[in-house]
Parts: C-alpha cells; sequence; structure tokens
C-alpha cells in the first residue's frame, strides 16, 4: 500500500455478514492454524514478523462496527501483540462490547497459534497470511536463508485481490429455488462444556497411508474421513433415532471454482447426508452415499446458483432497508433453522505447501475450529495428516470411534488434547 | 511415549489417562511441558457471586412481600421494592456487559435511568421530578463524565463521538418539555440545554 493511500473501511463479504449476529460464547466462530517448528519460539522475532506480515494483509488490522444496515470493517491502528498461550483453544475474539482486533497470534513452546475470526477470512485466506507469517518469522531467526536464491514469498498477488470480494465478483442474477421443506438430522446430543471451550482432540498419523487405506474403497480422502464420521456417529445413536439422516456439511472453498486471490471469506457449504435404515449400514455403503452426494452438489453450475441465491438475499432492496438490529434477530433464527438441518462439519483444507527452503523449520501444521457442535478438521504437511476433532461436548465417543477404525485397520495415530487429566 | 492398549493410539502431553476412553495410559511421557496450558478459569467465580446477588434480591422480595402482607395498612410498599430491585437488577446487567467501554456504559445507563425515572414518575402521581430534575442534571453528568473520561482514557473522538452525540440528542429534550408547557422549574433544563449546545 502506498502511504497517505491506505483503505479505510471494507464492506463485509457475504459470508462474512452472517458471522457477527451469529456468533457467540457457544459458537465463538474463530479458528485456530497452529505451526509446530523444531525449536522454541523467540517471542520478540515473533512480534516483528507479524508486524512484517500484516504490513503485507491490511485488512487484518481492523475492528469491527456496527453501521445501521449491516456491520462492517473499520480500519484500526491497534498494534498486534503476541503473547504466551493463555486462553482456551478457539476462544471468542470478537466482543460486542470491546472492540478490539480480530485476530490474534500467540505461542507456546515450540508451537505458533495463529486465531482469526471468521468475518476476517476463511480457512484459505488464513493459511496464506500463515505462510507469510511464518516465512517472515523463518528468515528473521535464520538471517542466512535471505541469501539462498530459491526462496520466494509464499504469497505473492497484487494488494488488491487480497482484499477483493469473490462473492460480489462471481454472482449472476439468477436465483435457484431451493425446497422449502426442511431436512429433518439427527442432532447428537450430550454434556456441554463451559461455553466458550471445546473439548480438542487431534490425531496425527501418516497421510500417505491414509491415502492408500480410502483408495481401496475406491475414495478421496475427503470421503474417505466423512464416510468414518458417520460410521462414527451412528454407533452412538439411540435406536430409535436410527431412521433420521445423518448431514454433514461440507464447506468448499469456491477459488477453486471461480478463480481469486482474495483473502477474505470465499467459500460455500455443500451438504451430503446418509440414511442407514434406507441405504445400508456397511462403510461401503456410506462411501457410496457421500461420494454421490459430493459428485452431486461439486458443480460448478450448483456452486454458482448457490453463490448467486445469497447475493440476491444480500442485495434486495427491501431486505437491505431493515435495520441491523432486526437483521441480526433474522439472521439468528435462520442460523438456527440452518444448525438444525445438519449434524456435523467437516472441513479438510488440503495440503499446506510451503517454499521447500522453509520445510526444515516446520514439523507440523494443524487446524481447529470454534463450533456449536461437534466438528472434523482435516490438514496436511508434507507427510503428516492432522485429524482434529473440536467439540462442545464433554463425551469423547464418537472421537474414540473414528480413531479406532483407523487404527483397526493398522495405522499409526498419535492422538493431542487439551483435556486435563 | 505413552500408549493406549485400548485405543491403540500413542499419546503425546503428560495425560494419565487416553483422551478417547479414559482408561489409564501405559508407557512414559518424555515431555516437561503439556501439550496445551493450563488455562485457570475465572467464570465459576462471576457465576457464583452473580448467583449469590440473584438470590439476595429474590429473598428480600419475598421478605418484603411476606412482612407488606402481615403487616397490611392500606399500602402495597413491597411493590416499590420489587420494582426498585428490578431497576437496581437492570442497571447492573446493562453495565456488565458494557464494563469494557466505559463511555458507552454511561450512555446506556443514562437513557436507561431516565426512562426508568420517567415511568416511576408517572405511576406514583406524576410530579415532574423526572423531567425536571433527573433528566437534565443526569444529562450534564453524563455529559462532563464523558468529556473527563475521554481525556483520561486518550480516546480518539470517533470512538465515542456517538454515544456523546446520543447523549446530546437526550439533553435537547428539555426543550420539547418546554413548548409542551410541562415544566415549572425550569433551571435544570436550561443548563442541560445550554451543555448540549456547549460539548
Amino acid at each position: 500500500m502506498y502511504k497517505g493511500q491506505t483503505v479505510e473501511w471494507l464492506r463485509l463479504d457475504n459470508a462474512g455478514k452472517i458471522f457477527p449476529s451469529t456468533s457467540g460464547k457457544r459458537n465463538t466462530s474463530v479458528f485456530r492454524f497452529s505451526c509446530e517448528l523444531y525449536e522454541n519460539v523467540e517471542p520478540e522475532k515473533l512480534q516483528k514478523a507479524l508486524e512484517i506480515t500484516t504490513e503485507e494483509f491490511p485488512h487484518f488490522l481492523s475492528v469491527l462496527r456496527s453501521g445501521v444496515f449491516w456491520h462492517y470493517l473499520e480500519i484500526s491502528s491497534l498494534v498486534p501483540k503476541v503473547h504466551i498461550e493463555d486462553r482456551e483453544i478457539c476462544s471468542p475474539i470478537f466482543s460486542r462490547y470491546n472492540r478490539g482486533l480480530l485476530f490474534d497470534v500467540s505461542y507456546y513452546g515450540n508451537r505458533i497459534n495463529l486465531e482469526v475470526y471468521h468475518v476476517l477470512a476463511d480457512g484459505t485466506g488464513t493459511l496464506h497470511f500463515l505462510k507469510a507469517l511464518i516465512y517472515n518469522y523463518i528468515i528473521l531467526i535464520h538471517n542466512k536463508l535471505k541469501e539462498n536464491p530459491a526462496l520466494k514469498p509464499p504469497y505473492t498477488a497484487p494488494y488488491s485481490s487480497r482484499m477483493e470480494d469473490g462473492f460480489r465478483k462471481y454472482y449472476r442474477k439468477e436465483i435457484r429455488k431451493r425446497s422449502l421443506k426442511p431436512q429433518k438430522a439427527y442432532k447428537i446430543k450430550g454434556n456441554k462444556t463451559i461455553p466458550g471451550t471445546y473439548v480438542c482432540i487431534e490425531g496425527v498419523m501418516d497421510c500417505t497411508q491414509v491415502i492408500q487405506l480410502a483408495k481401496q474403497y475406491g475414495a478421496s480422502l475427503t470421503v474417505f474421513l466423512t464416510a468414518l464420521l458417520v460410521k462414527s456417529i451412528h454407533k452412538e445413536r439411540q435406536r430409535s433415532k436410527e431412521d433420521q439422516d445423518i448431514v454433514v456439511t461440507v464447506p468448499v472453498d469456491l477459488r477453486k471454482y471461480f478463480p481469486s486471490d482474495t483473502v477474505r471469506n470465499f467459500f460455500g457449504n455443500i451438504r451430503v447426508s446418509h440414511n442407514f435404515e434406507k441405504n445400508g449400514g456397511e462403510i461401503t455403503d456410506i462411501i457410496k452415499s457421500i461420494k454421490n452426494g459430493f459428485k452431486e452438489e461439486l458443480t460448478e453450475d450448483k456452486l454458482s446458483k448457490r453463490l448467486s441465491r445469497l447475493m440476491y438475499f444480500e442485495r434486495h432492496k427491501a431486505i437491505r432497508m431493515i435495520p441491523l438490529f432486526f437483521k441480526n434477530w433474522i439472521l439468528k433464527s435462520i442460523r438456527r433453522i440452518s444448525d438444525s438441518e445438519e449434524t456435523t462439519v467437516i472441513s479438510n483444507v488440503g495440503k499446506v505447501e510451503l517454499p521447500d527452503v522453509l520445510k526444515p523449520y516446520v514439523k507440523l501444521i494443524n487446524v481447529f475450529v470454534g463450533t456449536s457442535g461437534i466438528q472434523l478438521c482435516a490438514c496436511t504437511y508434507e507427510n503428516y495428516l492432522s485429524v482434529t476433532f473440536s467439540s462442545v461436548f464433554l463425551e469423547t465417543d464418537i472421537q474414540r470411534n473414528f480413531y479406532r477404525s483407523l487404527t483397526e485397520q493398522g495405522l499409526e495415530v498419535e492422538i493431542r488434547s487439551n483435556l486435563v487429566e | 511415549m505413552l500408549y493406549c492398549e485400548y485405543c491403540k493410539v500413542k499419546v503425546a502431553g503428560l495425560h494419565k489417562k487416553c483422551p478417547l476412553c479414559h482408561c489409564s495410559l501405559s508407557g512414559q511421557s518424555q515431555e516437561d511441558l503439556p501439550q496445551y496450558p493450563m488455562i485457570k478459569s475465572e467464570i465459576s467465580k462471576i457465576y457464583f457471586i452473580f448467583k449469590l446477588m440473584k438470590l439476595a434480591a429474590i429473598s428480600a422480595c419475598v421478605v418484603s412481600v411476606l412482612i407488606n402482607y402481615i403487616s397490611y395498612k392500606q399500602t402495597m410498599w413491597s411493590a416499590f421494592v420489587i420494582a426498585g430491585l428490578a431497576c437496581g437488577w437492570l442497571l447492573m446487567t446493562i453495565g456488565i456487559k458494557r464494563k469494557a467501554n466505559l463511555i458507552k456504559l454511561l450512555q446506556w445507563e443514562l437513557y436507561i435511568t431516565c426512562g426508568l425515572a420517567a415511568l416511576w414518575d408517572y405511576f406514583t402521581g406524576w410530579h415532574r421530578w423526572s423531567i425536571e430534575f433527573v433528566l437534565p442534571c443526569s444529562c450534564i453528568a453524563c455529559m462532563v463524565s464523558i468529556a473527563i473520561l475521554s481525556a483520561i482514557l486518550k480516546k480518539q473522538p470517533s470512538e465515542y463521538l456517538i454515544y456523546l452525540n446520543l447523549v446530546n440528542i437526550l439533553g435537547f429534550v428539555p426543550i420539547v418539555f418546554f413548548m409542551l408547557g410541562w415544566l415549572q422549574i425550569e433551571l435544570p433544563s436550561a443548563i442541560c440545554v445550554g451543555c448540549s449546545f456547549c460539548f
């Protein structure tokens, strides 16, 4: 950015508009990317690296303000400070009563944590920021790397593309008629944690072995993990509820279908489901249902229609005129209805690529997401596949079933958790 | 590395039980630090104090109703006690949520105080003390406090201007009362309107 020519405020993108109205202590809408290094973190160098990185991503230095009709981001002069990890995983960042920055960088031992409120960016966007932060930090620690000609910054998109609103760029004036019949989904129940805290369990395993196992069933990694998750949930169900669908929401990175370099939100949700009474209970039956679901929903046409439908609601003159106060209630109710139509969410962030020069210094990358139920996130770095669960339930039966279904097939899994026992 | 024989998983950190099945682990941990730091939860203390205050308020209501009933002398004074406690509770809950931003807190408390005072005045015979004294004096106090606080806390105008403007709007309302002829004691209202112009 040129000095004196900075953006003062930004409209929220279509997905970002929902979070301020619907996030709270129970569902914080915060996600955390953690990066484990081989050496302990040096706080002063991390602080310097953060200051350099936020210059490259100016919209991260903003606070959320309430306008008359919508919330908006206002660029702020607040300086982010790194600190030792002293908060629960994915604890609330956004507070209606205490306006601060919408992301947080902390460290613990050899681990750097980056927690971001979903209004600022989605998973892919945050990964760009994280990779730039790691890059800046490591070259501050190991100065000699700067002389390596192979070293290039991981993200070189133009500044204006980084803050571009992908939804606004790609929507068309067409509406997809969604059936108004609510889809009844099985809801997981259990004893809940204190609001603002999550039970987080991570399983680290060999990625190649999992992909080979998935190939034996004729499935991709995401389909395979989804099927295992569905089976794990089913094992804990009451018999009386076995006729209900298990519906899994899958956030899809729209950048793969609609080219964009944006760091902000640009994702859409699709839903896949499986009914054990109608479609069978074996793992092969579940994989078949999930695969068909993905095949039907993951088309450019359907995603475009879905994007356009959401933008239609955002841009409708009558809806725009409703004051924010009422919009918050309406969005909360819509979110409640939407949550009742899903059982769980699975989010595969995919393979995180770092420049080869930095790989010897980074051990592992993982991701956790704040949720109102139980959510699975998967992230691959080098040959490590990290599958994490964040849950509001104290019971860990679903997670146990999931990891046991992998170890029973001969895989080695290392478990990490924030449980105190 | 710790190991769970039942789940067949390795467990990192300093756990005593398996996070998945909560059975005992075998092996030795080679680590010094737990995987995640121990976070002390402050929430339970606040919940406890809140519950105690709720109990005290409800007990006071019940006791006052009982005493009023036993020694009934034509006046239901316990209604005042209940109404007073309810107003106090409202002011406290609004205040606690906004404690991080003092200026926003002051503006909200001002509006609620004036609103409640007007209601009390109306239901106790409309002696106009709410619009002649409460409204102007609390507006003046609020404006002065916001001016002092913004200087002490070194706030940027963009952070507190909206709240000051909302207080000023309320400060101009006595003009309406004056034109409607509702005011008998006009001095506090006049000072209030004057201050609203200045701030």
